[in-house]
């Protein structure tokens, strides 16, 4: 075994895993303020990836304007989703609004499907320049562009939930909902924001990861279980320890792809999510989780 | 008249718990309403702030109708609930969980305003001040109650509801907890209290209503009530006959 290639998966890994990461943070993000899994998060990723297609490739719009055109979009349809669909559900249960949310992901496949068609989309790299190299490891500029981004959306969001009052708020709404309206929070308003703020954040994914692994209409659902087995395996709920899952995916995922067979890669996730599933539902971070889990 | 409920009946999965319920709370008043477990006190309570939607009759506030505003929207006009079980936010520090008591005044009002609501509910209850940035799960019982009512305080209240804040705490901090609502009072807010708890309850208030499976049963002045023997054998219980006596 070569140091060299070792370190090489691990970097890639870091790259793939962020991506998980940024997917579970979404996941977890909804979860707070609806107690629910929103199966639409990964058609966020694709819409990502496939409108920045569009607006730089077929549009010929600029990369910087074309990004942030990208992500106000994908964040406009994060909050039409929510406003047209679960926000007029009056007392909506649990499974209700997650079957809504599985009708949406097929909506939203669908509609990609008739714009893009099947075709496997490509983006060129946002900085065009040769690899860096350390210890004998190269780190593709785009890495290093999904890196910086996971970095800043999590800093980005510590900031929000620890200092801000809107971010206060949507905790108490996550620790105690009928006691958030008591306060006069406007719980409505704050989980079309969790929407926004998740397809925000998947948009980012989407925008960033697509040079390095290309997009086509359907690769968000892939996308997203992965990032579901993050979110669970951080303790779902916590926004934080989907980081630190979603590394270890990617990283676990990086190493049995280049030791084993590429072919092996996407069972590693769904082995450790049913693994987690069956041992721990709360994941390996959670214990109040585990009840709401079991309530499902 | 402040609070004026008519003909109130409240369900609960379409089942009516509350049933037909009259009564009124004065400005300045202190009210409360007493009841065995299930008589439907909380019910009751929670269609009056809105968290229950389900319901017929009419409740009125300030002489107007907030039958069928939700609960923001009636927090924003002056009605604070200290809910049954408290209901802090457990994961955030008790600052926050003040802060966010006073969630409706931001924007609205200035923050040297809303400070001051801080101090004067840190001045109420001072422990709440030392234990400023601790998680509020990690307190003990009555400071959580204390946090429960010092939350409901920072929205600046005319009238304040509490659903049996002394519930499973030691004698000495249900007495503190009921003087410091006596303290509230002397300061001008209406209370309205739901409590089992009769003895401390009749001490505190002027009026007192006896609730018995979702219906007011009697009505009096608290004094009265205490005294007498008849509405305590049938309705209060024992447990109120027992420190009366003693
Ligand atoms: N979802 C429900 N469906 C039907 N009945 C319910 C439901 N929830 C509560 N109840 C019933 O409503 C009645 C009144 O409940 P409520 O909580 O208002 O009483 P309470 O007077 O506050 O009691 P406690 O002193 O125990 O708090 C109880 O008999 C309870 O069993
Ligand atoms: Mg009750």
């Amino acid at each position: 075994m070569n140091w060299q290639n070792f370190l090489q998966l691990v970097l890639s890994g870091i790259t793939i895993g962020s991506i998980y990461a940024f997917i579970g943070i979404g996941f977890n993000i909804i979860y707070n303020t609806t107690s629910i899994i929103n199966f639409a998060q990964g058609e966020f990723v694709m819409l990502g990836g496939l409108i920045l297609y569009s607006f730089h490739q077929s549009f010929h719009i600029p990369l910087i304007p074309a990004i942030l055109l990208t992500l106000i979009l994908v964040t406009l349809i994060g909050i039409g989703m929510e406003r047209l669909t679960l926000h007029p559900v009056k007392n909506p249960t649990v499974l209700n609004m997650i079957i809504i949310t599985i009708g949406c992901s097929i909506f939203l496949k669908g509609v990609a499907l008739s714009i893009w068609g099947r075709e496997v989309y490509h983006l060129p790299f946002f900085f065009p320049r040769p690899p860096f190299r350390i210890g004998g490891a190269s780190i593709t500029t785009q890495s290093l562009v999904v890196w910086v981004a996971l970095i800043i959306s999590s800093a980005f969001l510590y900031f929000f939930y620890r200092f801000t009052l809107l971010g206060k708020a949507m905790r108490a709404c996550s620790v105690n909902p009928v006691a958030a309206r008591l306060m006069g929070i406007k719980v409505k308003s704050l989980i079309t924001l969790s929407f926004a703020l998740a397809a925000f954040l998947g948009g980012l994914a989407g925008v960033t990861i697509t040079p390095i692994s290309l997009m086509d209409y359907q690769r968000g659902s892939l996308l997203a279980l992965k990032g579901f087995a993050a979110a669970v395996l951080g303790g779902l709920g916590k926004e934080f320890g989907a980081i630190l899952a979603g590394m270890a995916l990617g990283i676990t995922e990086s190493l049995v792809a280049g030791y084993i067979s590429s072919g092996y890669k996407d069972a590693v996730s769904l082995l450790i999510l049913l693994f987690i599933l069956f041992v721990r539902p709360g994941g390996i971070m959670g214990s109040k989780e585990e009840i709401s889990l079991r309530e499902l | 008249m402040l609070l004026e409920v008519k003909n109130l009946t409240a369900y609960r999965d379409s089942i009516p718990i509350v049933r037909s319920v009259s009564f009124h709370v004065n400005e300045g008043e202190s009210v409360a309403i007493l009841g065995a477990n299930g008589a439907g006190k909380t019910t009751l309570i929670e269609s009056i702030i809105g968290i229950i939607s389900e319901k017929t009759g009419e409740v009125r506030f300030k002489g107007k109708d907030i039958t069928r505003l939700n609960s923001e929207e009636i927090v924003k006009r002056g009605i604070s609930l200290v809910p049954q079980g408290r209901e802090i936010f457990s994961t955030l520090s008790v600052k926050d969980n003040l802060l966010l008591g006073a969630y409706t005044r931001f924007g609205r009002e200035s923050m040297a305003s809303i400070k001051e609501t801080l101090e004067e509910v840190y001045g109420l209850f001072p422990i709440l001040k030392e234990r400023e940035k601790q998680l509020a799960g990690t307190l003990s019982g009555g400071e959580q109650q204390m946090l429960a009512i010092g939350r409901a305080l920072m929205a600046k209240p005319t009238l304040l509801l509490l659903d049996e804040p002394s519930l499973g705490l030691a004698p000495q901090i249900r007495a503190k907890i009921f003087s410091s609502l006596e303290e509230l009072h002397k300061k001008g807010i209406t209370l309205l209290l739901v409590e089992q708890n009769t003895f401390y309850a009749l001490r505190i208030t002027e009026r007192a209503y006896v609730m018995e499976t979702g219906r007011l049963v009697m009505e009096g002045k608290s004094e009265e009530i205490a005294k007498d023997p008849e509405v305590i054998r049938a309705y209060l219980g024992r447990e109120y006959r027992e420190k009366w006596e003693r």
